[in-house]
């Protein structure tokens, strides 16, 4: 038992996961998130918009609205912008 | 001799399978990307290009009165694109921070759209003279741009004062030809019977 317990915390560290804590992630926007698998999706399918937006839920005007929200603030436009680079 | 002949024929054969085993999956996409595609990708710069106002020292108050503009108007993001980005470019080309975005929201509340809009933009870079846009022929390709915070820093200007001296000009009269410097007369254009006044002096 002592072995395992071992085993997963090097598992855990070697994967990061030791350095990141869970407040450091959540502080991601979900909107941002959501923004950066869609544009993840098309720069690796990129004549699949459609496709891409609807598995993610979202049209073509919901994904204007996403964005223009995300342009609209300063720290997820920073965000994104980072995530996009 | 057995197992020497069953490695040449694997080895033999390994091309082969790992073409069979990868073909589907790395086979070059047969669908071109349509322009409602392109309008997609190039819509999702949109943050980024405000936050290149940003980092050009745009106040966060008059990007965000141009995206409620924008937004009131329901202008499509790939169409408030070209318009936003030239607004950055004259800023960071020194343009008053003050004036920044007047174009955009003159042309979004008088409801220009579309190819109307493109060609106001066009019209409002030259007369700015500045070059053409991305995606505009000649211009640079889209996704070309600048990375965010790529920007000259605030206060990176020339310093007051460092121009160039009072009175350091070319003295007056310095560049004036000499009479009858000019071209001779021999070397001069043809006289054109219609036109006499075309000649130099």
């Amino acid at each position: 038992m002592k072995y395992l317990a071992l085993a997963f915390l090097v598992v855990a560290a070697a994967c990061g996961g030791a350095k990141e804590t869970p407040d450091a992630a959540s502080t991601v926007s979900a909107d941002v998130t959501l923004a950066l698998a869609i544009s993840a999706a098309l720069a690796a399918n990129p004549a699949s918009s459609d496709s891409v937006l609807a598995a993610n839920g979202l049209t073509r005007d919901g994904l204007d609205s996403l964005l223009y929200r995300i342009a609209a603030d300063s720290a997820m436009s920073a965000q994104y912008s980072a995530g996009r680079r | 001799m057995r197992p020497m002949t069953l490695l040449t024929g694997l080895l033999l054969a390994a091309p082969a399978l790992v073409a069979q085993g990868t073909a589907p999956a790395g086979a070059p996409q047969t669908r071109v990307p349509s322009a409602a595609d392109s309008a997609v990708m190039r819509a999702l710069e949109l943050p980024q290009i405000l936050q290149r106002a940003r980092n050009a020292g745009i106040p966060d108050s008059s990007v965000r009165g141009m995206i409620d503009a924008m937004r009131r108007r329901g202008l499509p993001a790939e169409e408030a694109i070209p318009a936003v980005e030239m607004e950055v470019e004259a800023v960071e080309q020194g343009a008053s921070r003050d004036n920044f975005g007047s174009f955009v929201r003159a042309q979004v509340e008088s409801g220009v759209r579309g190819q109307e809009l493109a060609a106001r933009i066009r019209a409002e870079r030259q007369a700015r003279g500045m070059g053409p846009g991305r995606g505009e022929p000649g211009g640079r390709p889209a996704g070309a741009g600048r990375p965010a915070g790529a920007g000259r820093p605030e206060g990176a200007g020339r310093p007051a004062g460092a121009g160039r001296p009072e009175g350091a000009g070319r003295p007056a009269g310095a560049g004036a030809r000499p009479a009858g410097a000019g071209r001779p007369d021999s070397t001069a254009r043809p006289k054109a019977p219609a036109t006499p006044a075309t000649r130099r002096p």
